[in-house]
């Protein structure tokens, strides 16, 4: 897969296969929603789960409260601290409750694991109608965010 | 106040809010175009209680920036083994004066990828609000370094 330079020099526009790459490396990811009359953003902890993205949230929560058939954005990105390269995924796509059955533990609800104490008992699944993604070098990789470590991935199993 | 069951987040303070967005230097800002949200990650400074950035953003999503955003700024604290999260909601509007962006400038407010960031915009913040909560999974958290913007940033 060739990456086709964009328009302003020094950002290089990621195939969604790279993208999709990306967003299994990481699970925090921030999620923009429309509540009422104003976006809302709020970071989650998800799961790629067959071409989906997959997180819970609590019931009655205001993350749960905006989520309706109405489209969001998730965003999630990282930086090589040794390179100082960065990069930025964004999801767009429609967000679906999914029914907490034995099948949906099996396939990620283990695999998720909630970033806040307290209990979460919905499943949200994004449906992506599109996934587009850019890397490029920070002017100082110290001001972003450091990488996950391999402990992190190991966790993750 | 952290951590114990049944209370999972710690609601804070407006001024524990501001301290928080001080020490950070990326936030993902959240606006809505054309009924679909966009969010993208942007580098900022603070400025007189306002959050200020640089953008290259499009006309269509410009024009959406200055209707209500929201801003969100997080990070982990290993020391107490918390995360946090801080969200500024209000109005962007675009910096036009000179003089204005010139202050601007002298804060270090540099973009944080490369590319003309022709537009300087400011948040006006309507509703901030944050919380601190124990995770449970602190390793998946991303950590955010050492603010060395000062020397870093010249």
């Amino acid at each position: 897969m060739t990456n086709k330079p964009s328009p302003v020099s020094g950002v290089e526009v990621l195939s969604a296969e790279q993208c999709w790459a990306l967003l299994r490396g990481v699970s925090v990811g921030r999620l923009a929603v429309w509540a009422a009359n104003h976006p809302d953003i709020f970071p989650i902890n998800y799961k790629v789960d067959h071409g989906t993205l997959v997180f819970r949230t609590g019931e009655g929560t205001k993350l749960h409260a905006a989520l309706g058939d109405a489209p969001v954005a998730l965003e999630a990105d990282g930086v090589d601290q040794d390179t100082g390269i960065a990069w930025s995924v964004v999801v767009k796509g429609g967000a679906v409750g999914v029914t907490l059955t034995q099948e949906v533990l099996d396939t990620v609800g283990l695999l998720l694991f909630p970033w806040q104490a307290g209990r979460k008992d919905a499943f949200v699944r994004i449906v992506p109608t599109s996934i587009t993604g850019r890397r490029f070098k920070v002017t100082s990789p110290l001001t972003w965010w450091s990488p996950l470590d391999d402990a992190t991935r190991a966790g993750l199993e | 106040m952290n951590g114990k069951p049944g209370n999972p987040a710690e609601r804070l303070d407006p001024a524990e809010c501001w301290e928080l967005l001080g020490q950070a230097t990326v936030a993902r800002l959240a606006v809505i175009v054309d009924r679909q949200p966009e969010i993208f990650p942007v580098n900022y400074v603070l400025d007189k209680g306002t959050a200020v950035f640089r953008s290259d953003v499009g006309t269509k999503v410009r024009a959406a920036i200055q209707d209500l955003c929201a801003m969100e700024v997080d990070g982990y604290d290993a020391g107490t083994g918390t995360a946090w999260s801080v969200v500024v909601k209000g109005p962007v509007r675009i910096i036009t004066d000179p003089q204005e962006k010139k202050v601007v400038d002298a804060l270090h407010l540099d973009p944080w990828q490369p590319g003309p960031k022709v537009h300087y915009l400011r948040l006006l913040p309507a509703v901030v609000t944050g919380r601190r909560f124990k995770t449970t999974r602190p390793d998946i958290w991303t950590t955010p370094v050492t603010d060395a913007r000062t020397e870093e940033f010249h």
